[in-house]
């Protein structure tokens, strides 16, 4: 049927959200926390090419019972991306990432060399 | 907070209207709900920043509630029911292990907030089931038996 065609799989075009970041820099790491709440932490991507460290997700689809009927909704089902361009030389194998209460955390270790380094001064 | 319509999308082309009646009904949602949203006392109107999102869904037995609220611990939370108002209270503690100059962006919520959603039966409020899981936190509400739709037997002579 002609109908057919407009009947999309809701999954395949899903609205792409910019999650909110905290950035922050410690000593010897630099770490990011994305809000993605609902995230299924299987399609979690976290991804560094060349200086673009890219960060995709998207949220896990809703199993409503058949038995209810929406009211009100203001969530739905999204996908998740934001870019990030670093500026600082990281140890790429020790990158690090978790997911916890919705919140992807991503700690980029700095390479040896962008490390705070203190230099002894010789009287 | 976004506008965000429901969309049944299987009927979507069936019904031509349907995107006007969506807009109606969301505005009407909007000047009903947005001034409650805060109790009195607790908030200003402008005090609060941020109020999670909520879905609501409603069977002949409980009413499903969920809500986005990242970044928070289970004990972060707190759920009263109230009357017929379900409230949803939290504090976001803001870490305060790096310094405020090693911040590059601070774009995350921090700090409390608070959100009534008016429900649409009285609920028995023993019978409440809370689960929180990737930042969504899920409510199932039972409803009370006197406020479940009935039906009336007619004897037809």
């Amino acid at each position: 049927m002609i109908l057919d065609k407009f009947k999309k799989d809701p999954s395949a075009e899903l609205v792409t959200v910019t999650p909110s970041v905290n950035i922050f820099e410690k000593d010897n790491e630099v770490a990011l926390e994305l809000d993605m709440p609902g995230a299924d932490k299987e399609a979690l991507d976290v991804n560094l090419e060349g200086n673009t460290l890219t960060v995709r997700g998207r949220t896990r689809k809703d199993d409503i019972p058949k038995e209810y009927q929406p009211l009100y909704t203001e969530r739905r089902q999204v996908g998740y991306e934001r870019r990030f361009e670093l500026n600082i030389d990281i140890d790429r194998g020790g990158i690090k990432a978790d997911f916890i209460h919705g919140v992807l955390t991503v700690r980029l270790p700095k390479a040896q060399s962008a490390q705070p380094r203190k230099i002894e001064i010789k009287s | 907070m976004a506008l965000v319509p429901f969309r049944n999308r299987d009927n979507f082309w069936l019904e031509p209207f349907g995107e006007m009646e969506k807009i109606q009904r969301e505005m009407n949602r909007l000047f009903d709900f947005s001034l409650a949203r805060f109790p009195m006392g607790e908030n200003t109107l402008l005090g609060s920043q941020w109020a999670p999102a909520v879905d609501v869904h409603e069977s002949k037995d409980n009413i499903l509630v969920k809500a986005d609220m990242p970044g928070l611990k289970k004990d972060e939370i707190e759920i009263h029911v109230q009357d017929n108002n379900l409230i949803l209270k939290g504090e976001k503690k803001e870490e305060k292990e790096v310094k405020e100059d090693n911040y590059y962006r601070a774009e995350r919520f921090s700090g409390s907030f608070c959100r009534m959603i008016p429900l649409p039966s009285q609920i028995d409020g023993e019978k409440v089931d809370a689960r929180y899981q990737d930042g969504v936190l899920t409510l199932t509400l039972a409803k009370k038996e006197e406020s479940k739709p009935k039906q009336i037997k007619i004897d037809v002579k």
